[in-house]
C-alpha cells in the first residue's frame, strides 16, 4: 500500500485531529468575543473535562449522558470561577487591563498542578466510550466513530455558536461589550453579565471537548498545554474573534499535519502549524479573516 | 616573667591540641569503623515532586522510603541507622542544580536518586564534584564512564541493555520480520534506534518504521501503513501514547503480535483487552513462572505500596534500583570502615558479579565502567496480569 492510497484516511484522520483543535479555538473565540480576553487555561479545562469523564464514567460508573451533563456543569463552572477570581479583576481596572493575560496562563498552571496532585501519580488508563472502537469503511477509506463524534460536535457547535452571535440579540451584545465595555457600560449593558456569560460558554465548550474527546487519549493529564497551543495557532491563523475561520483553520491544521506525517513523518509535525503561522501572519499579520476595526472616538 | 608566659602559653596551646583532638575523635564512632561519624548516615535523594515529572515522584520517594526503613529494620549501616533526606527538583534543570547543593550542604553520605532524566544530567555533575557517591537508576550512558565521573553509578539498566533480551525472544517465537511504531520523544527515538538495531542485528528484518507525535489523537494512518507492510509482530518502541494505538489498532482491524517498551505497564494497559495474550514487553525485572521474589524485596515493594496507597504497576524497577543502591552502598561502607567517598568508591570498583537485594540481579563494576547492571539480568514480561504489587511475569526466562 502506497503513501498516496491512504491519502483519503489522512486527510479524514486530520479532520478528527483539527476537530480537537477546533474545539480549543471555539472556545478561545467566544471568551474573546465575549470579553476581549484569550483564556489561556481554555486547553486545560479541556483536559478538566476528560478527567472528569473518566471519574464519572469509570469511577461513579455513571450512565453516560448523565456523564455528559455533568461534566458539562462543572466545567462551566470552574470556568465561571476563573472568570470571576482570575479575568474580572482586570477587565474593572482600565489601567491594568492586560493582566488577564499573565492570570489565565497562570491559573492553567494551577489547573494542572492540581491534576497532577490527585491524579499525576496513578497510570494512565482508558475511559470507555459508548461508540464502538472498531472503524468503518466507505470507498476504501477507514471512519472511527469515536473521533466522528468530535467532528459532529465541533460543527454542531460551530454552527449554533456562529447563529448566537451573528443572530440574536444577546450574542451581539457580547460583542459590542468586548469591544468596548465603556461604552456599552453607557448603554445600559452589563459588562460583568456579559463576562459570565463568554465565560460561561467558553467552559461549556471545553466540557463537551473533555467528554468526547476522552476516549481518544485516555487520561492523560499533560494535553492540555498541547491543546492550548494547537487551538491558539489555530485561532491565529484564521484570526481572533472570527469563529468560522477559526473552526476552518484548526481542521486544516490537523490535515496539514496528518499528510506532513504520512509523506514526511511525524518528527517535525509540530513545525507543520508554525510554518502555516508564519506565512499567514508575513502575508495577513490579522491572520486570515479578521480585520481589525479603528475604534470610534 | 617571660618564662612564666611561654609556659603558660605552653599548657594553654597543648590544651588546645588536646580539646581539638578529642573533638576530632568525638565525630567518630566506634560502630563500625573509625571512619563512620556517629548518629544516622544520611541518605540523599532528589525526586521530580512537581512540575512536569510529577508524575514519577511520588512513587519514587515511597519507594526510597521503604528501601530505607527496610535497611533500618535490618540493623542499619554498620549499626547505624539511616536517614532519607529528599528534595524537590520541580521537574526543571536548575530545580536539580538547587536541589544537589542542598544536599551536599546538607553533608549526605550518598545518592541513592538523583533526579528524572534530563534532570540528572544537571544534578550529576555536582554531586560528582562534591565527591558524594551516587549509585542510582540511569537509563542515559552519559555517566557510566567513571574515570570522568569517579563517583557515580548506575545499579540498573540503561536504555541500550533494554533491548537486550529483544532479539532472542523474537527468534524464539520464529520472527524474520517485523514492522515499528515509535513517537516523537527522544527518549522513544532513541530506544526506538538500539531496539531495531539489535533486531536487524540477529537477522530480522525491520520492514517499516513510523512515528507518531506525543499529542496526536489519531494513529490510523500510521497503524494502516504498518499493516500493509505485511507482517503480524509488531516493535512498540513508544514511550507514550499507548491509548491512541490500541484504539488505532482496534479502528483498523488489526491484531498483530507486539513487542512494547516498560512504558506499556504505566499507560493504558486496562486498554488492551483482547490484544493481551498476544502482548508482551520488556520488563527488565520480574518474576518467574513458580518463582517468587527474596522475601526482603517483597516487603520493600509491600511497603511502598501501602505509602503509595494504590497498586503501581511495574513498582519492582523502582525497588529493584533503590534497595540495591542502599545495600551495594552498606556493603561499600561496611568493607572500607567509612563513609568517606574515597574509601567507598574503592570498594564499589571491586564489585564482580555480586548480588545483593536478589540472587538474579548481579552487578560488576570496574573503575572505567561505572554501569553495574548486567544486560542478561533484563527479561520479557507479559503486559497484563500483574500480581498484587504490580509485577509482571518474566515469559522468557531460561
Amino acid at each position: 500500500m502506497s503513501s498516496l492510497s491512504l491519502l483519503p484516511d489522512a486527510i479524514v484522520a486530520g479532520l478528527c485531529t483539527g476537530s480537537v483543535y477546533g474545539l480549543v479555538a471555539l472556545g478561545y473565540n467566544i471568551t474573546y468575543n465575549a470579553t476581549g480576553v484569550f483564556n489561556l487555561a481554555q486547553g486545560d479545562l479541556v483536559m478538566v473535562g476528560l478527567m472528569l469523564t473518566w471519574v464519572a464514567v469509570s469511577i461513579f460508573k455513571l450512565p453516560y449522558l448523565v456523564a455528559f451533563l455533568g461534566v458539562v456543569v462543572i466545567v462551566s463552572l470552574i470556568s465561571l470561577v476563573e472568570e470571576r477570581f482570575v479575568v474580572r479583576p482586570f477587565l474593572v481596572r482600565r489601567e491594568a487591563n492586560i493582566g488577564w493575560f499573565i492570570s489565565t496562563l497562570g491559573f492553567s498552571i494551577m489547573i494542572e498542578a492540581i491534576a497532577l496532585i490527585w491524579f499525576g501519580n496513578h497510570p494512565i488508563v482508558p475511559i470507555p466510550s459508548f461508540l464502538p472502537a472498531s472503524g468503518f469503511s466507505i470507498l476504501g477509506t477507514l471512519f472511527v466513530p469515536r473521533e466522528l463524534l468530535v467532528l459532529g460536535a465541533l460543527i454542531v457547535l460551530s454552527v449554533g455558536f456562529e447563529f448566537f452571535f451573528k443572530r440574536t440579540r444577546l450574542g451581539l451584545t457580547m460583542q459590542a461589550t468586548a469591544e468596548d465595555r465603556q461604552a456599552a457600560g453607557l448603554r445600559g449593558v452589563n459588562p460583568i453579565r456579559v463576562g459570565q456569560i463568554g465565560f460561561l460558554l467558553g467552559g461549556l465548550i471545553a466540557g463537551v471537548a473533555g467528554f468526547v474527546v476522552a476516549p481518544l487519549v485516555s487520561t492523560s493529564i499533560s494535553v492540555g498545554l498541547s491543546y492550548s497551543v494547537k487551538g491558539f495557532v489555530a485561532l491565529a491563523i484564521g484570526g481572533f474573534g472570527n469563529l468560522r475561520a477559526g473552526v476552518i483553520a484548526a481542521l486544516l491544521l490537523g490535515v496539514a499535519e496528518s499528510v506532513f506525517t504520512l509523506f514526511v513523518g511525524a518528527d517535525y509535525e509540530i513545525a507543520v502549524g508554525l510554518v502555516i503561522l508564519l506565512v499567514v501572519l508575513g502575508l495577513k499579520p490579522t491572520g486570515v479573516s479578521r480585520s481589525f476595526a479603528a475604534r470610534q472616538v | 616573667m617571660k618564662i612564666k608566659y611561654l609556659r603558660t602559653s605552653s599548657v594553654v596551646a597543648l590544651a588546645c591540641v588536646a580539646l581539638v583532638a578529642t573533638a576530632c575523635s568525638s565525630s567518630k564512632s566506634s560502630a563500625g569503623g573509625n571512619g563512620i561519624p556517629s548518629g544516622p548516615i544520611k541518605i540523599g535523594a532528589i525526586y521530580s515532586l512537581s512540575g512536569s515529572f510529577a508524575a514519577f515522584g511520588p512513587s519514587q520517594r515511597a519507594t526510597g522510603q521503604a528501601a530505607i526503613d527496610q535497611i533500618n529494620a535490618d540493623g542499619g549501616i554498620s549499626g547505624h541507622q539511616v536517614a532519607l533526606d529528599v528534595k524537590d527538583d520541580k521537574s526543571t534543570p536548575d530545580g536539580a542544580v538547587s536541589a544537589a547543593q542542598a544536599l551536599v550542604s546538607d553533608k549526605v553520605s550518598m545518592f541513592a536518586y538523583f533526579g528524572t532524566s534530563p534532570q540528572t544530567l544537571q544534578a550529576g555533575p555536582v554531586l560528582n564534584k562534591a565527591g558524594i557517591p551516587a549509585i542510582t537508576l540511569l537509563t542515559d550512558a552519559t555517566f557510566e564512564d567513571g574515570t570522568k565521573w569517579p563517583y557515580i553509578y548506575n545499579d540498573y539498566s540503561d536504555a541500550k541493555q533494554g533491548v537486550y533480551p529483544y532479539a532472542p525472544f523474537l527468534q524464539s517465537k520464529g520472527v524474520t520480520k517485523v514492522v515499528s511504531i515509535n513517537d516523537t520523544t527522544p527518549g522513544s527515538a532513541t530506544f526506538s534506534g538500539y531496539a531495531n538495531a539489535a533486531v536487524k542485528a540477529a537477522g530480522i528484518d525491520v520492514v517499516k518504521s513510523v512515528s507518531f507525535d506525543p499529542t496526536a489523537v489519531d494513529l490510523t494512518t500510521q497503524v494502516q501503513q504498518l499493516k500493509a507492510a505485511g507482517t503480524d509482530w509488531l516493535l512498540a518502541n513508544n514511550v507514550v501514547g499507548f491509548g491512541p494505538l490500541y484504539n488505532a489498532l482496534r479502528a483498523t482491524g488489526w491484531h498483530p503480535n507486539i513487542l512494547e517498551t516498560t512504558a506499556a505497564y504505566y499507560d493504558s494497559s486496562g486498554a488492551l483487552g483482547n490484544f493481551a495474550p498476544t502482548t508482551w514487553a520488556g520488563c527488565n525485572v520480574g518474576v518467574a513462572p513458580g518463582k517468587s521474589l527474596p522475601a526482603n524485596v517483597t516487603k520493600v515493594l509491600a511497603a511502598a505500596t501501602a505509602k503509595l496507597g494504590h497498586m503501581q504497576p511495574d513498582l519492582l524497577v523502582s525497588v529493584a534500583s533503590a534497595y540495591d543502591a542502599l545495600l551495594i552502598y552498606k556493603y561499600a561502607v561496611e568493607k572500607a570502615g567509612s563513609t568517606s567517598g574515597k574509601d567507598v568508591v574503592k570498594v564499589l570498583d571491586t564489585i564482580k558479579n555480586q548480588s545483593f537485594s536478589n540472587p538474579d540481579w548481579t552487578f560488576t563494576f570496574t573503575p572505567d565502567n561505572h554501569l553495574g547492571w548486567v544486560a542478561s539480568n533484563n527479561h520479557i514480561c507479559t503486559v497484563t496480569p500483574l500480581d498484587k504489587y504490580g509485577t509482571p511475569t518474566i515469559v522468557d526466562a531460561k
